[in-house]
């Protein structure tokens, strides 16, 4: 399945429970050879953009998928996936949006700024295990990625 | 009176009836008659007859009288008298001669006057034209001679003929024997027709003519005819007047010459005819004068009530003409717009008088406005997002609407209503935020309760899965992750039970020396601050304010407690905590030489459960309830600060009431 392409995934999650279950259930799904975890929407942009000590490609490679987080301590999820976006550079990049919350008004913004997809966290663990497994497959190995 | 007078009458009349019946024995009165028509005369056949008569017969008839007629002329009725050979003459006229021979009735017979008459195509129509006339006039008669005293007054020749009767006179004349005669008015108006004569118009000195006897005789006579004569003449219907009418031939008041009748007829008409016009006019003036001052009435009340509607509605209300100038405008509209009397509005173009900016103060063009435009095209209009200018150049954020008036059809002006809705508006974005922030609230915590839900149900499942795989090297791990979530879903609880608090629970306001609470809080925290040496100023002197003591000491503990935490790799760490007056508003700071906060999140950071650092302690409602409690107190909290590392300064405001007792 794998063609020994390094495959990597921008997980943007401040809840560091939270990024250990997606870690532990995409590393399960054995599709991403590199989980990159940054905390907040600085980080993540600082990463995207290779800024700061996110400089070095070989260390930071550019992501093939990014899972967002929308709630985020400094700039908001949404922030960060409108930047995305409109950067010529990166609006290739799929983001699927991963978060707690179901409001009509978060969705709708989401899509509103080209979300790739919008997944709620599921509260129980196997459904978690399901969903990162098969998000895996769906956006690394069937989607035919950007680059 | 007239009862007291008719009762006379019936005394003296029983009293003549009595006398007659007690005699049993008619009397015999001889009468001196001539030619006095319709008076007394004598007819073709040798008879004498006249109204006198008729009078006299009746009398006769009541009293038991016979008269007996003893015709002659004037004058040698007179000389009869005078012998004794008659006992009575009528149609006398008091002279002081005749006076010595007779004794006059009291009541008059007649009233005549001398009226000149002339040929029908005589062209005598005044007293002038009759010189060198001759005129013909009756021998002894009263009227004949007053005619020539006149004449003579006047410096008039004419020669006169003297004949012995009226009728001789008439007759003259008829055969032009004489250009005019001179005859009594009763004479002239009942013959005058059937002579061919006219009358000239010239009439003079009316007389009384009356019964007379001879002097000393026949009183008892003389009274009895009075007191008839005195009754009938007061009745239209009595027996003498009866006579007169019939002898004059119809005319009501055969002593009035026919021309004076007509005239008077004629001009009695025409006045009864102009009265009754004027008195139809005078109806009409009065009731068209009714109706306009009804009307009157009617319209001041209207313009009362609606000078009274106009001046009693909150709302402003003004008039203009397609000029777009003031027409009018009530109380509402003048105080709105902070002028004193409407006269100061008046006239005035109004557009650029409050409406010649917008809100953002570029010049607001009198054709883009939309009350101008509803002029244009006759629609009513509604704007609430405009300003409107007071007179001392201020501004406030006003509704309209604009209804055009119509005269006929056509657009003759509008009136325009409006509101200053500055309230309004400030409620409408403090509901605005409320619901934002109510929003933001419900948002966050669903978000944030249901995050640490999922950690504890999914790392619940992963150790069931890794008890059931026998694996143990994470258990423990996993078990702390739980516990933390759990942990921190109950403080998140706690911390949304005390902001809910705040907007709901105020404690009574007391007044707090500031300098005492920040000692308070600074001792509070002694602990921390022994953990973390800092260098702490307080500024001496900070006023005094009325507020909730334990909220406001809550905020600027949490100020404080954060300018600690966030104090980064600073070596010489320091916190001052003051007052600034900035634009009149006391404005409280706690600054830091702290890490400081980027611009962008400056307004982030008082988010509920929003933190600038994931792995710091706390929920991160501390700022947000800071500002939530500083916000009650009708203040704001916000931050300054240039940037990472740059420190940062928390200020805060309360409302002025907070700070009024200093």
């Amino acid at each position: 399945m794998l063609k020994g392409e390094p495959l990597t995934v921008l997980l943007v999650e401040d809840n560091p429970d939270h990024a250990e279950l997606v870690l532990r259930n995409l590393a399960d799904s054995q599709v991403a050879n590199t989980i990159m975890h940054v905390e907040d929407g600085e980080a993540a942009l600082d990463y995207l953009h290779g800024k700061g000590k996110y400089a070095d490609r070989l260390a930071f490679p550019m992501p093939h998928l990014m899972l967002l987080d929308l709630r985020l301590p400094k700039i908001d999820g949404l922030e960060v996936l409108k930047e995305v976006k409109e950067h010529p550079d990166l609006r290739a990049l799929p983001v699927v949006i991963l978060t707690t919350s179901d409001a009509e008004r978060d969705v709708a913004r989401a899509y509103h700024h080209h979300a790739n997809s919008y997944l709620l966290k599921p509260v129980n663990f196997d459904s978690f295990g399901k969903l990162m497994k098969e998000l895996g497959f769906y956006w690394l190995a069937w989607n035919r990625r950007p680059w | 009176m007239k009862k007291l007078f008719l009762l006379g009458l019936v005394a003296t009349m029983l009293l003549y009836f009595g006398i007659a019946a007690n005699a049993e024995e008619t009397r015999v009165v001889r009468v001196g008659a001539f030619n006095f028509f319709p008076g007394i005369f004598k007819n073709s056949d040798g008879e004498i007859q006249g109204f006198y008569v008729d009078a006299l017969t009746e009398i006769g008839r009541r009293e038991n009288i016979r008269f007996e007629y003893v015709f002659g002329s004037w004058s040698e009725g007179l000389e009869r008298l005078k012998s004794g050979e008659v006992d009575l003459l009528t149609s006398v006229a008091h002279t002081p001669e005749r006076e010595e021979f007779m004794d006059y009735a009291k009541t008059p017979l007649l009233t005549v006057w001398g009226e000149l008459y002339v040929p029908l195509e005589s062209p005598i129509e005044g007293i002038r034209q009759i010189e060198k006339k001759k005129v013909a006039l009756m021998k002894g008669d009263i009227s004949g001679r007053n005619f020539i005293a006149l004449v003579e007054k006047f410096h008039i020749n004419c020669t006169f003929v003297e004949l012995p009767g009226f009728d001789d006179v008439f007759k003259a004349v008829a055969e032009k024997k004489a250009d005019a005669g001179v005859v009594s008015s009763v004479f002239g108006a009942a013959r005058h027709k059937d002579s061919g004569l006219r009358s000239t118009g010239i009439v003079f000195n009316p007389f009384d003519i009356f019964f007379t006897v001879g002097k000393g005789k026949h009183q008892g006579l003389i009274t009895t005819l009075d007191s008839y004569l005195t009754t009938w003449r007061q009745q239209k219907d009595s027996a003498y007047s009866r006579a007169r009418q019939k002898w004059t031939y119809g005319s009501d008041d055969p002593t009035t010459p026919e021309w004076l009748i007509d005239s008077i007829v004629v001009l009695g008409g025409l006045m009864v005819a102009a009265s009754g016009f004027i008195i139809l006019l005078r109806r009409q003036v009065s009731r068209a004068t009714a109706t306009i001052l009804q009307r009157e009435t009617h319209l001041r009340e209207s313009t009362e009530m609606v000078t009274l509607l106009l001046n009693s509605t909150a709302e402003a209300i003004y008039g203009l003409d397609t000029q777009g100038n003031c027409t009018f405008c009530n109380a509402s509209c003048v105080s709105m717009l902070g002028y004193d009397a409407p006269e100061q509005l008046l006239g005035k173009n109004m557009h650029s008088l409050i409406h010649h900016h917008h809100v953002d103060g570029r010049p607001f063009d009198g054709r883009e406005c939309s009350i101008f435009k509803s002029f244009q095209d006759g629609t009513e209009t509604h704007m609430d997002d405009e300003v409107l200018w007071r007179s001392d150049g201020s501004s406030f954020q006003a509704e309209y609407w604009s209804h055009p008036i119509r005269h006929e059809g056509e657009i003759v002006g509008s009136v325009v209503t409006f509101l200053d809705i500055t309230t309004r508006k400030q409620y409408e974005k403090e509901l605005q935020d409320k619901n934002a922030e109510l929003e933001r609230f419900t948002y966050t915590v669903s978000h944030d309760l249901k995050s640490p839900l999922i950690t504890i149900k999914s790392f619940a499942g992963s150790i069931r899965r890794d008890l059931a795989a026998g694996r143990s090297d994470r258990l423990d791990k996993d078990l702390t992750r739980i516990e933390n979530s759990a942990d921190r879903m109950s403080s998140l609880l706690s911390d949304l039970l005390e902001l809910s608090r705040i907007g709901r629970i105020i404690a009574p306001a007391e007044l707090v020396d500031m300098n005492e609470l920040v000692n308070e809080v600074l001792n509070h925290l002694t602990g921390l601050l022994r953990e973390n040496p800092i260098q702490i100023t307080v500024q001496p002197g900070l006023p005094s304010l009325y507020c909730d003591r334990q909220r406001i000491a809550e905020v600027v503990q949490n100020l404080v407690e954060n300018a600690v935490k966030y104090m980064g790799a600073q070596q010489a760490p320091r916190i001052m905590i003051g007052m600034r007056t900035e634009q009149g508003r006391q404005i409280f700071f706690i600054q830091d030489n702290g890490s400081g906060i980027d611009p962008r999140y400056h307004t982030t950071i008082f988010g509920l459960f929003d933190k600038l650092d994931a792995g710091s302690d706390g929920t991160g409602i501390g700022l947000a309830l800071a500002k939530r409690i500083v916000e009650v107190h009708g203040g704001s909290l916000w931050v300054e600060s240039k940037g990472s590392g740059c420190g940062s300064t928390f200020c805060f405001t309360l409302d002025r009431q907070c700070l009024a007792s200093t």
